[in-house]
Order: C-alpha cells, then structure tokens, then sequence
C-alpha cells in the first residue's frame, strides 16, 4: 500500500503550506481520485508520493510516505522506480528514445532486466497497450494520446505496482482522454492508479473512489462546483477582420493543416472557436495574426496601417505557453515596457490582480499568474483584436474569472476578441459568437447553444 | 563507484551543450562560405558564450569545461574531425588554467576567464585549417603573430561579452528561484 | 544502401582517418582519389544533395578558389586546396547522413563510454528537435510582439529570445533528470544492453574503402616522391 499521513509541505520562500497534515492511501487494483483546483496542491501530493520534491526541492515537508511500510524516502531512486512510476502532464519530456519499442525498453534496461526479459516486458505492453502495430514507428509521428500510451507502457514495462498519473488529460481532446480512461480500467487489475485531474467529468466513472484537496486536506469527494461565469455582450460593431477561404499547409508535409477557412470578426464581439486538437484552431489563430500567410485564400485587417509581411500591427496573440512570451526582469516592465500608456499598464496590473508582484521576476510566478501576466502584457498594447489560444489551460478559478472580467471589459470597450478553446467554462463564458472547427475547415456557426452541444457529446 | 558529475550535472550540460549547437546550427551557415579564418567563432562565440556560462554557474565543478567539449565534440566530429579535437582542446585548456587559479567555476571571474579560453583556442585551430585550404600570399601572411592575435582577441572580447550577458542571466535565474542560491 | 548498414563508429574512426590522411596527401591525384571515394559512399548511402546545396557548395568552392587566386597561389596548388577542402568538409556530413543518432547513441551505449556520457548523448540527439521547436515559438512570440532585430530594439529583441529559451532549457533539465530517475536511470548501475550485430560484410566493405585505400594512396604517394 501506498500510504500518506499527515503530510505537510511548504515551498521555500512562499510563506504558507500547500499541503496540511493531508493523508490518502492507495491498494493495487484501485484507481483513487484526487482532484481539485490548479494550486490546490495536487502536483505537490504527485511529487511527494513519488519522493520526488524530498530529494529535488527545497522546502519544508513534514509528515511521512510510505510504501509497503518503507519510507519513500529511505529508498533509493532505482529501486523506488521498480515499484512506483509517475507519469508528468508533459509527456515529452518523459520520452528519451526515437522508436516506440526501444522508449519502453529503457526503464527495464535501465533496471538491469536480462535481454530475455526485456524481450517479453516489450512484447508483454505493446499488445496491452495496443502499440503492436506502431512498434517501429518513430514517437514523434505519433499523436499526443499515442505518446502518452507509449510513457505509460514505458512505465509498466517496469513491473511497477503502482502508477501516480498528474493531469493526463490536460493536453489531450475528448476523444483521446476517453481512450485513456478506457485504458485505465484494464491496467488497473494488479495496479494502483493515483490519478490527479481537474477534469474529473471523464474520469469518475471509472475511479473506485474519488477525493479532493482543500485547503491543504484530502477530502472525500468531488470539490464543490465553482461558479459559473456569465457574461452579458452588446450587439456589436463593424467588421474588424475577415478571413476568405484561408488555406495553409506546413513545408514538407502534404495535408493542409487550414483548408479554406472562412470567417470575419466583428468590433465588440467575444467570438470562440472550438475544436479538438489538431484541427488547425492555433495555425488559424496564427495565420489571422499575420504570423503566416495563408497560401490560398486572404486575411485583411480592416483599415489596417501594416505594410509587408510580418505580424498585423493591432493584432494581440496570447499564445498557449505564456513561458515563451515573458522576458522581462520584472512583472511591472513586463506590462509597461509595450504598454500605450503608463496608467493602463497599472490599471491592468491592478485588476489582475498582479500589483502585488510587481516587483518579482515573471518566471517566479506560478502557472496561473504567468498566463494572467501575459495577457495583460499585451492588453497593455491596446489591440484592435485580441486572440487567445487556450487561456483556461492551467487555470484556477480564481484566475480564470479574473481574465474573464478583464476580456469582457476589453470587449465591452469595442475589442474584437476571439479565443480558441476545448474547456466548457471558457466556451459558455466567452461564446457570444461560436465557430466549430474540424479538419481545418469550420464547420458550423453558432452562439452559445453551439457550446452546449459541442460538450454535450461526450 | 561514486560518479565526479551527477546524473543533475550531466543532463544539465547536456541540454546547454544542445542550445549551443543549435546556436552553431543558425549562425555558422550564414559565413561558412567565407574564407576569412576563425569567422566562424566570430558569429557564434558571443551567443554560445551565454549558455556556457549557465553550465558552469550551474555545475561549478572544474572538469565541466571538458565535459561540454567532448559532448559537443561527439556531435561535430560528424561534420568535421578537426573542428571536434578543436573543442577537446578549448575545453581541457579551459579546465586546467579554471583547475590551478580558481579551483572552481563559483566567480563570475572565473567563467569569464574560461569562456575566453576556451572560445579564443577555437581561432587557431580555425587558422591552422585556413591555411590548408588557402596557400600563398595567404597562409604566409596569416602564420604570424598579428594576425593570429588580432583575431583570437576579436573572439575572445566577444565571449566575455557573452559570458557576461551569462552571468547576468544566473543572477536572474536566482531570482526567479529557477538557480540555486549561492551559499 | 548497405552504406546505412556499417556500424555507426566503424564511420566515426573512418572519418577520422579520412580526414588525417587528407591533410597529409599533397598530390592533387591522390586527394582527388579521397574525394571520388567520399562520393561514392554517399551515393551508395542514397544522398541525393538538392539544387540549393550544390549551389551552396559550388559557391564555397568557387570563393576559396578565387582566394587563392588573389593571394598568388599557383593552379596546381589551388586545385589540391580545393580538393583537400572538399575531402575535409564533406567526410564529416556524408557519413553522418548515413547513419541514425539512434543508431550512433545505441552503438556508444556498448562502447566503454561512462555512462553518464552516454545519457547525455541520448538526451541531446533527444532534445536538440525540442529544443529547436521551443527557439522557434519563442521567436513567434517576439514577433507577435513587434521586436526585430533592429537598431534600436537590439537590446530588447536579443532578450526576448534568449531570456525565455535559457528559462525554457533550465526548466526542462530539471524535468528530464527526475524523468530519468523516475525510468530507473543511475550512474552508479550500468543498464543491461541489448546485444548488437558483429562484424558484417559492409563494415569490412567500408573499411577496405576508407581505410585501407587511402592508407595506399598515401603509401604509394610517399614512395613515388621518395622513389
């Protein structure tokens, strides 16, 4: 069994415990549960389990982990890994070979499994985790849910009797996460599966029993419901930007990522577009920022002073990793530095709640605050129209409502937005026009009732 | 057998040896095909330089010189023999020079040193190869102490200019809670 | 293609040899020698160079030639430059386009390399493609922020690309060690191997070419300068 109790941990220099005499227990042949909201702690509970933060991090942990009666942290990495795996939001970075075979090959070489053993641990998890035809095909052509496949039978190969998985679903669509809960249920006969997920809607049916982390505690249960955010819309102004029968495909490849979309944004209008992954929401958000030009069909910026190629000047592109748009020392100049004018910088720091950070470096920031400060980098700019590629990845309610305000005020001030998303709360929020997209073209128009039925079917 | 660098150490100069020759990769092509000796390290020393500098903030053991050389020695002896034994040379002569006078890579003064070493040996070997391509006038006027001095000097102000645009980053990156802090 | 077959360090040691015997060959003949070899093995390989890399090499040539020229340099040693540059250049790049990096990192995880070298073989030949992934959306994100290279903003541009990939390759240095800890991975225990293949024809095949051959050539060279 693994068992927690009592666990504690503060991360050093922030002053406040995540976790707070918290206790959960895990048997082989059950998957628990554990949700709650992006900085509740679940991440935190993952890497502790694992013996993770003990041996890297540098704050205060207090309470004990132990796993067949022993102390995770009495035991050393290699011989923790023969009995409990964890599996990282980022998969890639868990994926160290070119060919499916040889990546789930490595944890049991790594363990000094003989060549014959190897042999059948391999043969043994591809046909568990249906990879048998994918054996020698190279990881990076494989979707996001096949490479997760692949970690996770990288995994199991090991001979591990317990698997900790954080947030397995955050970068998959519906119909991949569905095929991963799918997959859970088989594996889970001689495993424990702690499952850490915020998306609990897929993942319930088939947990044995369901937790939450509040206020530092594991409480049985699912977390209340938050809120939902509604927001009321005007009717609109003139047209800001249109695209016609925008076409584009990646040098070297032969599908058309876009195939003749087409679609026009309107001044005050919040507009979403839904979709699941690859379907071309990011290449179409990317194109309409002039970041690349479609290779049929037009984009126009309405009035527009840009001259050449390059980025539409007046076009904001909130990108999905708001790591790679931070590169000030402070969160303050982050937002100034580009900023129209000084006061709207403040102002937006302040409604962002950001002020009191002003000071720290972005990266010091945690997920939710970083994606907040993006966003405000680029409000700062005052843009005609403001696109967002994923803004509630990562997000916890409080942040996300706070965006939500900011974006509504935006629009509300004649901002044209639009926002490319596969989370239901964002859509129901922000959906006043609804587009559905689907290998690269749009499908259907709609508003809001769009969303309900978009999400309805799974 | 307890192992000199952690398992922490090696992946992280692995991933800094990567951002550098991917610098390499983007600026080297850009003057390859210009035959003025030791060019090459002129565009990329002062970017490469940066990351160098993390890599000894971070591991702070003397020997990791070496270490990013031979790494990225492994990856260009694939393109060229003579540029991989280059890099080996730069980075032991490095360690050695680093080994005696700091004992480690903890200063700033240190890397700055090192960054100079190791970047400015680059220029003779690229002049050693000029002259094998390019006799005459050419090799007899580069085989002299002017020239070869003016060069390694222009290459090595650049990399102490990257070194210390390094440096400035690993106060950053403490900040940021992203480096450990100095004890 | 039986060039793809040779063991990856069988090349490594060829390329070695090649290049050392090319810096030390004066004859134009005898380098030329090198250079046919070097093809021919590319060919057997299946590279195919495009329009725009010949164009690129025939400018690199073409330059140092006209160097040399400006520098006085005679014909007959303008022609061995050029072909000692052609055998030093293009030995390197020709086997390494014919052998995998999952080939090469399996090959040197047998060898006698510590292992810790050998990790961090495989996680560069594994996150140099990432890595390169993650400069490019960085230089979007600039981009979309108005930053160019520019006078002016050279300060601010530089920084909005090396700032967010330094914090970006920090980060994922962490990640990848506790991945690697997490798959079992320890310097101090040696990973059992998969067996690898012997000595084949090809290798001996290669050997013989680039290897032996040139050693002759060279031989031959100094005996008829000295003979």
């Amino acid at each position: 069994m693994l068992r927690v109790d009592n666990i504690s941990y503060e991360y050093s220099g922030t002053g406040s415990k995540v976790l707070d005499q918290a206790n959960l227990e895990l048997k082989q042949g059950e998957i628990v549960l554990l949700s709650g909201p992006t900085g509740s702690g679940k991440s935190t509970m993952a890497l502790l389990a694992a013996g993770i933060l003990q041996r890297h991090g540098q704050g205060l942990c207090h309470g004990s982990i132990t796993l067949g009666g022993r102390d995770v942290t009495s035991i050393i990495p290699r011989d923790l890994a023969r009995e409990l795996g964890i599996l990282f939001q980022n998969v890639d970075l868990q994926l160290f070979h070119d060919r499916v075979t040889e990546d789930i090959a490595f944890g049991p070489e790594n363990l000094g499994f003989s060549p014959e053993s190897v042999s059948i641990c391999l043969e043994r998890e591809l046909s568990r985790f249906d990879l048998c035809s994918y054996r020698d095909r190279e990881i990076s052509t494989l979707s996001g849910g096949y490479r997760q496949r692949v970690a996770m039978a990288g995994m199991i190969a090991m001979g591990q009797g317990y698997l900790i998985l954080d947030e397995p679903l955050a970068f998959l669509d519906r119909s991949a996460g569905q095929s991963l809960v799918n997959l859970l249920g088989q594996i889970k006969q001689r495993i424990g599966v702690l499952l850490i997920e915020h998306r609990t809607d897929l993942v319930k049916a088939v947990a044995d029993r369901v937790l939450h982390l509040s206020n530092g505690e594991v409480l049985p249960g699912s977390p209340p419901a938050s809120a939902n955010n509604f927001f009321c819309y005007g009717p609109g102004g003139p047209e800001v930007m249109r695209a016609q029968e925008a076409s584009y495909r990646f040098p070297k490849y032969e599908v058309s990522v876009l195939k003749g979309c087409t679609l026009t944004l309107r001044q005050g209008i919040s507009h979403v577009l839904l979709g699941d992954n690859g379907c071309g929401k990011t290449t179409l958000l990317k194109v309409l920022a002039g970041l690349i030009n479609p290779l049929m069909g037009s984009v126009e910026l309405v009035a527009s002073k840009s001259k050449g190629k390059g980025p539409f000047q007046g076009v904001g592109l909130v990108l999905q990793n708001p790591d790679h748009q931070l590169f000030m020392p402070t969160v303050a100049e982050e937002v100034q530095t580009f900023a129209r004018q000084k006061s709207l910088a403040g102002q937006l720091l302040e409604e962002l709640h950001l002020d009191p950070f002003a000071a720290r470096h972005p990266q010091s920031l945690s997920r939710g605050q970083k994606r907040r400060l993006a966003l405000a980098a680029i409000l700062a700019q005052r843009p005609r129209v403001l696109l967002l590629d994923e803004p509630t990845v990562g997000q916890d309610p409080e942040s996300l409502k706070l965006m939500l305000i900011a974006l509504h005020r935006f629009v509300s001030e004649g901002g044209c937005l639009l926002s490319a998303t596969h989370d239901y709360h964002a859509g129901r929020a922000l959906g006043q026009v609804v587009w559905h997209m689907g290998d690269g073209r749009i499908l259907e128009q709609g508003g809001s009732e769009l969303v309900k039925r978009y999400f309805s079917e799974f | 057998m307890n192992s000199y660098f952690s398992l922490r150490d090696y992946i992280f100069v692995a991933l800094m040896a990567s951002v550098m020759v991917i610098v390499g990769y983007l600026t080297v092509p850009l003057v390859i095909h210009i035959p003025i000796p030791g060019i090459r390290s002129l565009v990329s020393a002062p970017f490469m330089a940066v990351f160098f500098a993390l890599a000894l903030a971070r591991v702070e053991k003397v020997g990791t010189a070496t270490l990013i050389a031979v790494l990225m020695a492994i990856v260009y002896s694939m393109i060229s023999i003579i540029l991989a034994a280059m890099i080996v040379i730069g980075g032991v002569a490095a360690d050695m020079v680093i080994g005696v006078v700091f004992r480690s890579y903890r200063t700033a003064a240190s890397r700055v040193v090192a960054g100079a070493i190791y970047f400015g040996g680059h220029v003779f070997i690229g002049i050693l190869l000029g002259t094998l391509f390019i006799g005459g006038d050419y090799a007899r006027t580069l085989i002299r102490p002017w020239p070869i001095a003016g060069m390694t000097l222009v290459v090595v102000a650049l990399a102490v200019l990257g070194v210390w645009a390094g440096n400035r980053l690993v106060v950053e990156l403490r900040r940021a809670g992203k480096f450990p802090q100095l004890k | 293609m039986w060039v793809r077959e040779v063991h990856p360090l069988v090349k490594i040691l060829a390329a070695a040899l090649l290049t050392a015997v090319g810096v030390l060959l004066r004859r134009p003949g005898s380098l030329a020698i090198l250079v046919i070899i070097v093809l021919f093995l590319g060919w057997q390989g299946g590279l195919r160079p495009s329009r725009r890399m010949g164009v690129g090499i025939v400018i690199m040539l073409l330059s140092f030639g006209l160097v040399n020229m400006a520098f006085g340099t005679q014909p007959m040693d303008i022609l061995r430059n050029l072909l000692r540059l052609a055998v030093l250049f293009l030995t390197g790049p020709v086997f390494t386009l014919t052998v995998s990096p999952r080939k090469l990192v399996q090959s040197l995880r047998r060898s006698p390399l510590p292992d810790g070298l050998n990790i961090a073989l495989l996680v560069i030949w594994r996150f140099i493609p990432v890595l390169l992934r993650e400069a490019r959306q960085i230089q979007e994100a600039a981009r979309l922020r108005g930053l160019r290279l520019v006078p002016g903003q050279l300060r601010l541009a530089f920084r909005s690309v090396v700032m967010p990939l330094c914090f970006q390759s920090v980060s994922f240095a962490d990640h990848i060690t506790v991945a690697l800890e997490v798959r079992g991975f320890s310097l101090q225990h040696s990973p059992s191997i998969m067996p690898g293949p012997g000595i084949r024809w090809e290798d001996i095949l290669f050997m013989i070419l680039t290897v032996f051959l040139p050693l002759a050539v060279l031989v031959g060279e100094r005996i008829l300068c000295f003979g």
